[in-house]
């Protein structure tokens, strides 16, 4: 879990941060205080929630998190509010009161992340195994997508759900894992 | 906490031993007695601004004040990052290794993982090979060259920004390596040999991150500068 924490507020950012640890085992938190390091921060990190202050989403902001189509990788935008009016945006998931409870605010933000989704998400499909077994031998994404009938860019998508599920990222840790899990059988990479 | 000069040297390894390594880096040797950080880092020859900022965003992984460590000099910089480099070459690395082939039983597993890890040494060794023989020299005779103010002289056709793109991340590997371990190498014997690998991946890890980011906040904007007032010059 990555999240990324956008707030001028020391103290709120390491509020925020708790908050987070709460919520999430051991998340990957990157914290900026203002906005001229937003995109830098934005581009340079694939995240799975941003917290960002109510405030900071103004016009340029929104510009930005269009150009970067966050919503359609499916990272959730979580906007904080110091009981001011809201002036509705289309990207946030949620908005929060920063005077809500503790439970209040873990409640509201688990009801982001429904189970299914949760149990689902490390099993790994035929396809991909079958995926797996080729990157294993050396296939290029090219070559992957010509055997399989797939387009490149679907061997793309594949091939970082797998990465993403297995925690593994380098073809040479997938050759590993394939041979650890029998997918494919060492003698067959020596030839 | 933050760890400033008035503070004990001995107590700032009983706030965060992980350190211990870091300090080292400056040639710095245990047996502190009560001495503060600024009296060790006197007695050292260290300058105690630059160690301050180094051990704090070491320690804590939100305390990095970029603009602060941008006014250090590129040599007293690449000096540190020389040190991180022969600390990763001369210690962790074979200390891995070391303890990878203290695994008892010449498996198949375990030839897999010993194959892995060969590869990333190879990797992490060309890696540091570039920077210390192409980047730092330019980055070193940059700064000459704007101390001396010789400006015309600039006619390296080399630019941070060509460091700056190739500054590949070298961390899937490492990344891959803890996972296969965790998650995948069935290792039923020899449990605590395999913590103490982890151990030390997880430790290396950390290190990189800290070096990469001093490269990539610290020296590339700062050399980045040097470069452009070199062009207006």
């Amino acid at each position: 879990m990555k999240i990324i924490i956008i707030h001028d507020s020391y103290i709120v950012r390491k509020g925020l941060k708790l908050l987070a640890e709460e919520c999430f085992p051991s998340p990957n938190i990157i914290e900026t205080s203002n906005n001229e390091e937003l995109e830098d921060v934005l581009e340079n990190n694939n995240s799975d929630l941003i917290f960002i202050k109510n405030s900071l989403l103004n016009v340029e902001t929104n510009i930005l998190i269009g150009k970067l189509s966050i919503k359609k990788q499916g990272v959730k935008l979580i906007s904080l509010l110091d009981n001011e009016q809201v002036v509705k945006n289309d990207f946030v998931d949620l908005y929060l009161n920063i005077d809500e409870e503790k439970h209040e605010l873990i409640s509201k933000i688990s009801k982001l992340y429904p189970k299914s989704e949760t149990k689902n998400k490390s099993v790994i499909s035929k396809r991909e195994i079958a995926i797996i077994e080729l990157v294993a031998k050396g296939l290029t994404n090219n070559d992957i997508a010509e055997k399989l009938f797939l387009s490149p860019h679907t061997v793309v998508t594949h091939r970082k759900n797998i990465s993403k599920k297995l925690g593994i990222k380098s073809v040479s840790g997938i050759t590993i894992y394939a041979i650890l899990n029998n997918i494919i059988n060492p003698n067959e990479l020596n030839q | 906490m933050l760890i400033t000069q008035n503070m004990k040297m001995a107590d700032v390894i009983h706030l965060n031993y992980k350190l211990l390594p870091v300090i080292n880096r400056f040639e710095i040797e245990l047996g502190f007695g009560d001495s503060t950080v600024e009296e060790v880092c006197k007695i050292n020859k260290v300058n105690v601004h630059f160690f301050l900022e180094i051990v704090n965003a070491f320690n804590d992984k939100d305390y990095f004040p970029k603009k602060n460590l941008q006014q250090f000099s590129v040599s007293l910089i690449v000096n540190y990052l020389q040190k991180n480099h022969l600390y990763y070459i001369s210690e962790i690395i074979p200390h891995i290794e070391k303890t990878i082939d203290s695994l008892c039983i010449n498996t198949q597993n375990i030839i897999l993982l010993k194959n892995f890890f060969e590869e990333y040494k190879k990797e992490l060794f060309a890696h540091i090979d570039r920077e210390e023989n192409v980047v730092y020299p330019y980055v070193i005779e940059i700064e000459k060259l704007i101390k001396s103010k010789k400006t015309k002289q600039n006619q390296n056709k080399y630019s941070i920004d060509i460091f700056a793109d190739e500054h590949d991340n070298i961390e899937d590997k490492l990344f891959d390596l803890k996972n296969i371990i965790i998650k995948y190498l069935p290792c039923s014997t020899e449990a605590s040999v395999y913590n103490k690998i982890l151990y030390d991946l997880f430790t290396l890890e950390k290190d990189l991150n800290d070096h990469s980011r001093i490269e990539e906040k610290v020296l590339i904007p700062k050399v980045r500068n040097i470069e452009k007032s070199l062009k207006n010059s």
